[in-house]
């Protein structure tokens, strides 16, 4: 098989490329134009879906994007994906700055990073063949140029993510969920990338099938070196897969750690909340549970609240927490929280 | 199951079937069980069980191209199927019989305010005059959580939130004042934070007011929030009945202890994460034995070629299953290696 | 060893799936559309026509008994009768015939029409669609101008003061009715843009003219070609009357609208004049819209298992 990606070989453990992280986020801000208001409509408005993010992930680890609808995590990742603008900040990947990379540039870059979709009905198209799916990107970069070349790769991938080779001449339609989106990882792994943004990868899945995509992933990460990012609301499966940990709130990180920190001594009152509304498959536990309540609804991204954006719900906000937004800082090392209080 | 008088809701032998090009779908298979008043059933599958066709069928709610072909649907007793059923239905649905849907965003007439959509359900099955009807939706949105319920009398559904939207959908199957409410999967599209008010609310309302619930859900942390028995469904059947605590701490039939295993817990970590191998049966030639025989790990011959019956066990618990509790907490895991399609 | 049964496993697959495909799947396409067409007898009667009609155009010399502009002042106005079925007009030219060679000018301009409009509206529809921002408002604004203007007048101003030769028919039809496909087209393309497997395609590198036309353009297909059948309705329609004005088919041709026009004056004594080509209009017209409404329900995979149910229904059933 011709050699496909021009930085590092992915056979075995990730390979040291000094200390420089694969991803680097700095200071991201997305705002997307959203009409215009006042009388003469001379304000314009802008939805504040990103603001000053920040976050590395390190090669061969898992970060975990955690978050409820809204909180920007999908639109972190797509920006990392250059697939939306952005309206300040800086991507470095691979040692390099490609926030402002396009055309053929991009294109080239798109075969280091790719995506794992949540809808695994929507994310194959139902009129090709899955070998014409799984072989696309091949073909588009030039590293095939006939389908019948690419059956062996496809085939390999196929087992990979624990299909049958023959599967390859299906359609879609023949596959149930859990199938598809393993069809899907074969796709996004067919160019052999770095990196792997999943986005919501099982929500979408039976309860019983997800473990076997879950797992799938971590087998993949410990084989090939991939590197995720991966999004999720649900956060007990998250906590499976992920090294470290970020949750977002309305935009802005709000808390950042590794794994064990975030969900064992979660500093934000925020993710306090978050974790103890996970409801625990346990009635005798569920019964004698202390929830943290709270209140009030998501704020307006159009005319996001002053000083800390959680404010407005959180249970031990003061006076300054209006006033100030906190910065996020180290509370225990590398555990960081963005709170006055904590 | 408990045995004081006539229960609310029961269904017995219910079959329904989806008459498509590719086949009939069989989609539920003799399905019976009972609600009584005042108690919470968690009904819990996943795709393909047939839970929500169950919830749909006790509503009249299925069409074309399914069809109900078979048992009985009674409410306090009398027949929801058949001309005369129907028109019982029409009298109950939405006041004695009240649902909440999945999905606020679309369950709710974006043209209409609140106030009138909920007014709707007042004037025509409470009888009340417009004054009347005004007063009530601000009391009922009050109870369902809702602040400054007032002013939000007067919006308009893209106004609100979605955690807010699904209180107003629960508002609105409140104020017929129901005996029983179908929720199905009222939770699955909200955020988690939201599901936990929402789910409180539920509990709430069940003691404050008597409500029988009817809860859907594929989330087993849902049910063990909220409700008191549960039962569970696979392949269009129902393979085990009992009480939450029971159920949880002792499932009797595999598939429930698969289903047990492979929710992961936010407070036990595994190594990793465990699932069920395999893929649900196909509905269409639906399995002549056990639904669950092909992914079951403790199978024997008589499952492929005989359907167990649900069985009464202890009191009030029910399995089908030929070797009902012999599963064991290892059978599962151990099966951790292979997990292929 | 186990790469060499792999391969053969692969080899058995792929004939089983792809080779046994090309007739085998076109027999099955063409078994499974009669089936669609005989659950619904409205779409099938609508096929039915439009295979008669077109039939009728196009082996005109085989199957008319006269020749369309044989005069016989001898025979004018006659009734139907076993010579003439459909009787003779004013000038003793028998009606069926007229009526067979008339349909190969309605039809013509018909398909023409849509072909020419078609294209361009889809083009138009694409570019709009998939580049959207300025390109895409420039565009639909043209849209909006032209469907401003009253179409029947612009057509007649036009032909009036150029000849109103076939060609000239068609393009007038043409420029006035591109605009319907563009923007359904723009529509189709919007919304297919934002599913996923298209967002897949362009994150694993494709370049726009690949993501257009093998991922956004398939999806077209149906809602295209219900439109296209539905276009072509009025076309034929939007001829005749043309035709019924005077500035669309020109005499010696002959065309159904022109033939209304000439029999204008004689509904009352010679009735059969007006009446056949009417009815080969309205015939036409119905089962080009039966026919669309069937292809509209069978494209839609929920109304179709409908219909199917429907048909399939087994009356004993419990009822509900």
């Amino acid at each position: 098989m011709p050699s496909t990606s021009s930085t590092a070989n992915l056979q075995g453990a990730s390979s040291g490329n000094g200390s420089e992280p694969l991803v680097r986020v700095d200071d991201l801000t997305v705002r997307f134009p959203a009409g215009r208001a006042g009388f003469w409509g001379q304000e314009k408005l802008f939805l504040h879906a990103v603001e000053g993010v920040s976050f590395e992930i390190e090669r061969g680890e898992t970060l975990g994007l955690v978050g409820e609808s809204g909180c920007g995590k999908s639109t972190t990742a797509r920006a990392i994906l250059r697939r939306v603008p952005l309206t300040s900040g800086r991507i470095r990947f691979a040692g390099q700055d490609i926030t402002e990379v396009e055309g053929e540039t991009l294109r080239q870059l798109r075969k280091g990073m790719q995506l794992v979709f949540q809808d695994p009905y929507a994310s194959l198209n139902p009129r090709l063949r899955v070998l014409e799916i799984i072989a696309e990107p091949l073909l588009v970069h030039g590293e095939i140029k006939k389908l019948r070349e690419a059956e062996d790769r496809v085939a390999e991938l196929l087992e990979l993510v624990g299909l049958p080779p023959e599967y390859m001449f299906r359609y879609p339609h023949a596959f149930s969920g859990g199938q598809r989106q393993r069809i899907n990882i074969a796709r996004a792994l067919s160019l052999e990338p770095e990196f792997v943004v999943a986005d919501e990868p099982v929500s979408a899945l039976d309860v019983s099938i997800r473990a076997q995509v879950v797992n799938l992933l971590q087998d993949i990460q410990e084989r090939l070196g991939i590197t995720y990012l991966f999004i999720g609301h649900d956060l007990s499966v998250v906590r499976h897969i992920s090294h470290r940990i970020a949750v977002m709130y309305a935009g802005k990180i709000v808390e950042v750690g590794t794994r064990d920190e975030i969900y064992e001594n979660p500093k934000h009152p925020y993710t306090q909340a978050l974790l103890s509304a996970v409801p625990i498959p346990d009635p005798r536990i569920e019964a004698t549970r202390k929830r943290i309540s709270i209140s009030g609804a998501f704020p307006d991204l159009l005319r996001p609240p002053g000083g800390c954006r959680f404010h407005t719900r959180c249970p031990i906000a003061v006076e300054r927490c209006s006033d100030e937004e906190p910065p996020l800082e180290s509370k225990n090392g590398a555990h960081r929280a963005a709170c006055w209080l904590t | 199951m408990s045995t004081n008088g006539t229960p609310l809701l029961e269904v017995r032998s219910l079959q329904v079937q989806f008459f498509t090009r590719g086949g009939t779908a069989h989609a539920v298979r003799d399905v019976s069980f009972s609600i009584q008043p005042g108690e919470t059933l968690g009904l819990v599958g996943e795709s393909g069980s047939g839970k929500s066709v169950t919830a749909f069928s006790i509503l009249g709610l299925i069409q074309l191209p399914g069809r109900i072909t078979g048992g009985d649907v009674r409410w306090k007793g009398e027949s929801l199927l058949g001309d005369a059923g129907e028109r019982r239905l029409q009298r109950i649905r939405g006041k004695e019989l009240a649902v909440v849907f999945q999905d606020p965003m679309t369950s709710l007439n974006p043209l209409f305010t609140v106030e009138k959509q909920i007014g709707e359900v007042l004037r025509l099955h409470r009888g009340m005059s417009r004054g009347e009807a005004h007063e009530r939706v601000a009391e009922l949105l009050d109870l369902v959580g809702i602040p400054s319920p007032r002013a939000k009398a007067k919006a308009y559904p893209h106004e609100l939130s979605g955690g807010q939207r699904q209180r107003v959908m629960i508002a609105m199957a409140l104020a017929g004042e129901p005996e029983l409410l179908i929720a199905d999967e009222p939770t699955t599209a909200l955020d988690v934070t939201i599901q936990a008010q929402i789910l409180e609310l539920i509990a709430e309302l069940q003691q404050q007011l008597g409500l029988a619930v009817l809860l859907i859900t594929h989330d087993l942390g849902v049910v063990a929030e909220v409700c008191s028995r549960v039962a569970v469904m696979y392949g269009g059947k129902i393979m085990e009945t009992g009480t939450a605590f029971d159920l949880f701490e002792r499932p009797g039939h595999p598939y429930t202890k698969g289903l047990l295993s492979s929710t992961p817990r936010l407070d036990i970590v595994l190594p990793r994460l465990v699932g069920i191998e395999g893929v649900p049966p196909d509905l269409i030639t639906p399995p002549v034995g056990c639904p669950f025989e092909a992914r079951c790990p403790i199978r024997i011959d008589r499952c492929v070629d005989e359907m167990p019956p649900l069985e009464r066990h202890e009191q009030g618990r029910e399995v089908a299953c030929w070797r009902a509790f012999d599963i064991l907490d290892s059978e599962f895991a151990g099966r951790v290696e292979r997990q292929r399609l | 060893m186990a790469l060499d049964a792999r391969s053969a496993r692969l080899q058995a697959a792929r004939e089983e799936e792809l080779l046994r495909g090309r007739p085998y799947a076109v027999i099955r396409a063409m078994r499974s559309t009669v089936t669609e067409l005989w659950s619904d007898k409205a779409g099938m009667f609508g096929v039915l026509v439009m295979l008669v009609m077109f039939a009728m155009a196009i082996f005109a010399p085989l199957i008319a008994p006269y020749p369309p502009d044989a005069q016989s002042l001898f025979d004018r106005l006659q009734g139907p009768s076993w010579d003439h079925p459909m009787g003779t007009d004013q000038l003793g030219r028998d009606v069926l015939s007229r009526v067979i060679y008339g349909s190969r000018i309605s039809l013509e301009v018909g398909l023409a029409v849509v072909a020419l409009a078609g294209t361009f509206g889809v083009l138009m529809g694409l570019v709009a669609g998939y580049r959207g921002g300025r390109t895409s408002s420039f565009i639909m604004r043209w849209v909006d101008t032209q469907v401003a203007f009253p179409g029947l007048l612009l057509a007649l101003i036009i032909l009036s003061v150029v000849h109103p030769s076939l060609k000239a028919i068609i393009i007038v039809l043409a420029i006035n009715g591109w605009m319907v496909y563009a923007r359904i087209t723009r529509g189709i393309v919007l919304s297919t843009r934002e599913r996923p497997y298209v967002e897949a395609a362009e994150l694993a590198g494709c370049k726009s003219r690949r993501v257009i036309f093998r991922h956004i353009l398939p999806n077209l297909a149906s809602p295209l070609l219900t439109l296209a059948v539905l276009e072509f309705a009025r076309m034929v329609i939007a001829e005749a009357a043309l035709s019924f004005l005077g500035l669309g088919t020109q005499p010696p041709a002959v065309s159904w609208g022109l033939m209304i026009a000439e029999g204008r004056d004689y509904i009352s004594s010679a009735w059969w004049v007006i009446t056949f080509p009417g009815i080969a209009l309205s015939l036409t017209v119905l089962g080009a819209n039966l026919f669309a409404s069937w292809m509209r329900i069978t494209a839609d995979p929920l109304q179709r298992e409908r219909r199917f149910a429907r048909a399939a229904m087994d009356p004993s059933a419990v009822a509900r």
